[in-house]
This record gives C-alpha cells, structure tokens and sequence, in this order.
C-alpha cells in the first residue's frame, strides 16, 4: 500500500505549456548570461576558462550571483503564522469534518475499535433531559446544545432549594452525557422557568 | 519529549485518526497547520487562499486518512495536499488580479526583519516575491517548496509527484529564469 494522494497538478513541463523558452541575453563576448546564471545559482557549476578570463562574463557572473543572493535572502525570512490563523483552520477543519447534528461517541468502549459510532445531537439531548427529570421534583425538561455546553429549562418544585436542585440537575446530566457519549460537556447551564406548587 | 517519543507519539496519533478519532486528528491539524499554512503562503502569496488551502488539505486528509500507509512522513504527505489544493484554488482565481507585492507582505512575513530592512533592501525583496510570483507554477512550487521551504530532494519528489530528476531539472530552470528577470529589472530600473 502506499500513500495515496491526488494526481500532481504540477507534472506537465514547463516547456509544453506554452511558456516561452528564457533567452537571455547575449553578452559583448558573444555568450549568453543563461549559462552564466546558471553557474551563479548552482553550487555544483563552475565557471569554465573563458567565464573566468572575460571581463564581460566576469561582471554578468557577478550581476546574477547578487541577484540570486537576494532571492536567498528572501527565502530565508520566515513567514508570520498568526495563531488566530492557525485557530481559524483548526476550527474550520473541524466543522468541516463534523457531520452537524452529530456527536462522535469516544469512550472506553469505543476507542479501541475501528470506525465511528454516532449520535444524534436529538438523542443526546433526550438523554440530558431525562437526567435532569431523575432528579426528584424537576420536571418539564427541555434544552439546547451548543457547543461544549447544554443549556436546560427546568420546571422546579415550590419550597425546595432550588440552588441546590439545579446543581443535581447539572451533575446528572453532565454525568449520563459523558457515559453515554464520552462528551465532555463543560457547562450545563440551569434556567428555572417555572415552578410547581404544593 | 525526545525525538523518538515525539514520533512514537506521531503515530499513536495517526493510527487513532485512522480510526476517526476527531481528537486525535484535530491534536495533528494544530501541530502541522503551522508548517504548512507557511508553505502555502509562499506557495500562492496570498493569506487567504493559504489558510483555505491548509483547510482543504486537512479535510481530504481526514477523508484519506486510512490511505496513508506511512511510506513517507506525514508531513510529506500534507505537503503534497495542500500543494494540490494550492493548485486548485489558485487555478480557480487565475483570472481575478494577483494581490499586490504590499498585501502579501503585510500579512505573510515578520514585520522585525521588514522594518530593519533598509528603502532599497525593501525595494530588492519586493522584486524577489514577484518575480517568483511570476515563475510558471511547476518552476514555482519546487523553488519555493526547497527554496523557501527547506524540502530536500526526495521530499519535494515525493510532494510533486515526479522524479528526482525531473524536480532537479525543474528547480534548475527555476533558478535561472529568476536570476536572469531580476538581473534585467535590475538593469532597466
């Protein structure tokens, strides 16, 4: 097997894509500065004895050897990789890659085995709401999902600390969540919209 | 960490991505964007097309995860993806102007050295970017890809898809068609 990757857009020559040949330019001498650059730009090329004898070549040789060494400079400045940048792609490729609507299930079970399970946003959400409701009294659960956060509205007894229910509420919900999805959920805001009475 | 455990660690990275770990292969997207977001900068000289590039990379990345049976590095491999992705963006905005030499400046290098740079420094790196934007795009990705980006040989075969040979050869003419438009700028300045 090997790595398989798209067909390289860049394999058709230069020279059948309709690119003019580079001429250069022909020197008093009667060479021409092509051969010339290329001995300033390759290491491995050496000037031949008339490239080093001839004042004309000498001084091309010279012209193109400063103008390669600028491209080096170049070449050597890095590039800027702003990390909001860097977030923006990260971020991207992750909503580009997750289906919407669709949680990926990592737990214990499900880390060790190839392909993915699912589930639905639909389906988690019902889990958190029955979580909530399997605290005594609460009642009339319904919830949002957002990002790394769920949000309830809960419908609360009259006369109980309602402070403390709610913290039940989140510890459930945030619990069952996890076992079922391996999700991590690190809000679970409470919003007490009504109250049953005695 | 030591090399060797950078790289153990690479893998137990990759084999879960392989198994659609969206954590695992998320942990890679942050560790290679990086690199490659640099790559695509100097490849298409515009930031926008770069970032979209390393975003198109990583998604047939994740879509071709399992294919990738580690004959090359993975960082090989992600060259090579935004290379193609690179291409295929910029081939669909041929036709819109190419960004000004002062945009892709202002959002691709370090401002430190641009600011130490003298008038005429400034003035020579200028004509270095766009007479590399000019090059014929197979002569421009393998100067920029071992120019700019350090790609040995075999890694900018392997990117390109082509032999050794055949990038030597490209990277020659490359090279000369640069010296020589910067010598005739420089002359008829």
């Amino acid at each position: 097997m090997t790595d398989q990757t798209p067909p390289d857009p860049a394999s058709s020559d230069p020279a059948k894509s309709g690119v003019p040949p580079l001429t250069g330019r022909t020197l008093p001498c009667g060479r021409n500065n092509t051969e010339l650059a290329d001995v300033a730009t390759d290491p491995e090329q050496r000037p031949d004895e008339h490239q080093l004898s001839c004042r004309f070549c000498r001084a091309e040789l010279a012209e193109l050897a400063s103008a390669w060494s600028s491209v080096q400079s170049v070449a050597e400045q890095s590039v800027a990789v702003p990390a909001e940048r860097i977030n923006r792609i990260v971020e991207g490729v992750h909503n580009r890659i997750h289906q919407p609507g669709e949680y990926r299930v990592m737990n214990a079970h499900t880390a060790a085995q190839p392909g993915a399970l699912r589930i639905s946003e639909s389906v988690l959400l019902d889990v958190a709401r029955r979580a909530a409701e399997s605290v005594h009294g609460v009642a009339a659960v319904t919830g949002t999902l957002g990002d790394k956060r769920i949000d309830l509205d809960v419908v609360m007894p009259y006369g109980t600390d309602l402070g403390a229910l709610a913290q039940q509420v989140r510890t459930r919900t945030a619990e069952a969540v996890h076992v079922l999805s391996g999700a991590a959920f690190g809000e679970i805001g409470v919003r007490i919209v009504d109250v049953t009475g005695p | 960490m030591s090399r060797s455990g950078s790289v153990l660690e690479e893998r137990l990275l990759i084999a879960a991505a392989q198994a659609h770990d969206e954590r695992a292969f998320e942990e890679l997207v942050r560790r290679h964007s990086p690199q490659m977001y640099a790559a695509a900068c100097k490849m298409v000289g515009e930031p926008a097309i770069a970032e979209e590039a390393v975003q198109e990379a990583w998604v047939a990345a994740w879509k071709g995860m399992t294919t990738f049976a580690g004959r090359s590095a993975l960082s090989t491999w992600l060259h090579r993806l935004v290379l193609v992705s690179a291409w295929r963006l910029t081939s669909a905005v041929r036709k819109a102007p190419r960004p000004t030499i002062d945009a892709i400046l202002d959002d691709t290098l370090d401002q430190a050295p641009s600011a130490e740079l003298s008038a005429s420094e400034r003035v020579e790196h200028d004509a270095v970017r766009r007479a590399v934007a000019e090059l014929d795009e197979p002569l421009r990705h393998v100067v920029v890809l071992y120019h700019f980006s350090g790609l040995s040989y075999d890694e900018l075969a392997q990117v390109v898809g082509e032999s050794e040979a055949t990038v030597r050869g490209r990277l020659y003419r490359g090279r000369r068609q640069l010296a020589i438009t910067l010598r005739e700028w420089r002359c008829s300045a």
